[in-house]
Parts: structure tokens; sequence; C-alpha cells
């Protein structure tokens, strides 16, 4: 049956499905291309979901295969382990990260940053009142930064990695 | 995944709908190892909402998660077999609108609106049926925007871009048959 002529499947004024369609769902007399309008159909149909759900009654059921809910239930259980490793793998990584920029001094200039006095809380007050200006500070903290990150490369220059590639090559 | 359901109630669940959801997903792909993968899926999407769902809505909730990948299982099946078979036809088939990919652009053949004028493609428009005569009309005629389509119809807008586009492969289908001559 080709596109045109499937005025059966499908009622031209409401655009909802026939109940020939659905009769033809159920007992497995339509094609693939019209299985797959109907189903398109009911995935977004309430009214057409409704009267197709009503013609499965209980005797009518086929029986699911025996390892139907014990295979959700595997694949569930390896989901959820999956999102916990991610998760607790990406915390991991946060906290190591936190501590090598810690050990390397950066936090160590972003605190003198944040425990020196305000400034520029008038418009008056002129920018150089304590003989540095914001800009200059802006730029310790910047290089502050750049030498914690020097460190830090210098200090992964000296780590022995032979045994982490021997281990990979293994 | 947060649902608030433990995996032993959740087990509880598929033992009560499993038939069900391998029925429906089997009446629809009618393949008994892709209606087992299909059902799997249907309960695996439907694990993460199964809380919000009121037990009587369970039914109808679960039938349309089927069906959605049902839907998705059947239309990749069906732009494979299509695209196959324009394979097979190629080497002259290559002509505005026959592209594969399921968005339609354009009107299905502008050459032949020209040269055949377009009141011979609206009487083929109109000839068509539901799923396809009032996206086709609305798109080709009307040219309302597809976005605009799914709202005035009430359908999701994929649903229609790909409804256009099988409208346009038997559009084209009937010009090349000569189907007004």
């Amino acid at each position: 049956m080709s596109v045109t002529e499937q005025n059966l499947l499908f009622d031209d004024e409401t655009g909802c499905l026939t109940a020939f369609a659905l009769q033809g769902l159920v007992e497995g007399s339509l094609g693939e291309l019209e299985r797959l309008e109907v189903t398109e159909h009911l995935s977004y149909c309430d009214l057409c979901v409704e009267r197709y759900t009503a013609l499965l009654a209980d005797d009518t059921l086929l029986e699911a295969p025996e390892l139907l809910k014990q295979s959700v239930l595997t694949k569930l259980r390896q989901r959820m382990a999956r999102a916990f490793v991610n998760r607790y793998f990406h915390m991991g990584v946060a906290a190591c990260l936190t501590l090598v920029l810690w050990s390397t001094g950066v936090f160590a200039t972003f605190g003198e940053l944040a425990l020196s006095p305000p400034r520029l809380e008038h418009p008056n007050i002129a920018p150089e009142k304590n003989g540095i200006t914001i800009s200059q500070r802006l730029e310790d903290f910047s290089d502050g930064i750049g030498s914690g990150l020097y460190r830090l490369m210098d200090r992964m220059n000296t780590i022995d990695l032979r045994g982490v590639f021997a281990n990979e090559k293994e | 995944m947060d649902g608030g359901m433990t995996n032993e109630q959740f087990g509880v669940v598929v033992e009560q709908y499993q038939k069900l959801v391998y029925t429906i997903c089997y009446q629809m792909v009618r393949d008994h190892f892709e209606a087992q993968n299909l059902a799997q899926e249907t309960f695996l999407a439907a694990y993460t909402h199964i809380d919000r769902c009121r037990e009587e809505d369970m039914k109808p909730w679960l039938c349309r998660i089927a069906a959605n990948k049902a839907k998705d299982h059947l239309k990749s099946a069906y732009v494979r077999r299509v695209q196959l078979a324009r394979e097979d036809e190629d080497g002259q088939e290559t002509g505005p609108g026959l592209s594969a990919a399921p968005d339609p652009v354009g009107p299905p053949d502008d050459l032949y609106v020209e040269r055949e004028g377009a009141g011979e493609i609206r009487e083929m428009i109109l000839s068509l049926h539901e799923p396809y005569l009032k996206v086709s009309v609305l798109y080709f005629l009307e040219e309302k925007p597809v976005e605009e389509i799914a709202q005035t119809l009430g359908r999701p807008r994929k649903t229609v871009q790909t409804q256009l586009y099988r409208a346009k492969l038997t559009l084209q289908k009937m010009i090349r048959e000569g189907a007004l001559t």
C-alpha cells in the first residue's frame, strides 16, 4: 500500500488513526511504512494511545522473554554505577587540582589580595592613595598565578613517569 | 539517575507491565529480538520519571514511551532502506529535493512547477491523505514554516519534518510516473 492510498489508516478530518489502523497494528497486517506512520502518530497523540491500549486486554498480551526484567535491572545497576563513578571521579580531579594549586602557592597570592584593605570606596579617593593602583594589584595577582603554574610545570618535569608507562605497556 | 524508587520497587513495576510493553513493541516492529531491546529501553527511559506518573496513567504512559522507541527504530530502518533503494536507482536521479536527509527544503520539484504550472502540483498535493495532506498543504501551498505547522497541527517538529520528507518522495514518484498526464 503506498502513502497516497492510506485513507483507511488515518481520518482525513481529524488526522487520528482509524479503527482499521489500530486493528491492523494489533493483528500484524500492516506493512513496515504503515507501522512507522501509526507508531509515529501514537508517539504524540494521547487520544489514540488510549484507544490503542484499550485494545490490549490482559489475555491478548504476549509472554515477555524470561530475562527481560533481569536485563532491565542489570542495565539500571550498570548505569547507576557509571553515574556514581563519574561523579566521584570529577570530585577527585577537582580536589587534586585544588591541592596542586594550593601547594604551588597560587592561593597565597590570592589570599594576600583578599586580606588587603579595600580600595576606591569613594570616587574622589585617588587610586594611588596607598601607593598601589588596582592595575598593579591585578598584575601582582596574575604574576602569582603565572609563577605558580611555572613551579607546577617544573615539578611535573621532575616526576618520574617511567613506572606509569611501563604499566601501560604491560 | 535520581529516581525516587528503589531497584526492588522498580522491579515490581517491570514485572507488572513487561507483558504489555513487550507486546506493544512487538506489534510495532514485528521482530522478537528488537521488541525485547525496545522493551528494555522503554523501562530504562521510564525509570527516571516513574515516580511522577500516577498508577492509572502508567499504561498509556509506557505505551507512549514504547511508541517513541519503536518509531526511532522503524524510522532509521526506513531511512536506510530508502537510501539503499536510491543508491540502486542512482547515477541518473540526483535532482532537486532528492536529498536523503529528512528535512524538506523547497517545493517537491521546482523544474516541474515551472514547466507545467503550479495548478497541477496543487491537485497532486490535495490528492494526498493523512498524515501527509495537512502538512503538505500548509508547507507547499501555504508556505508556512515547519515550526508553525507543528504548532498548528499539534505534532512534534521532527515528525512534521519526516512527514514532509515522505510526502515529497510520494509527490516526486507521482511526477515521475506521469500521474497527471
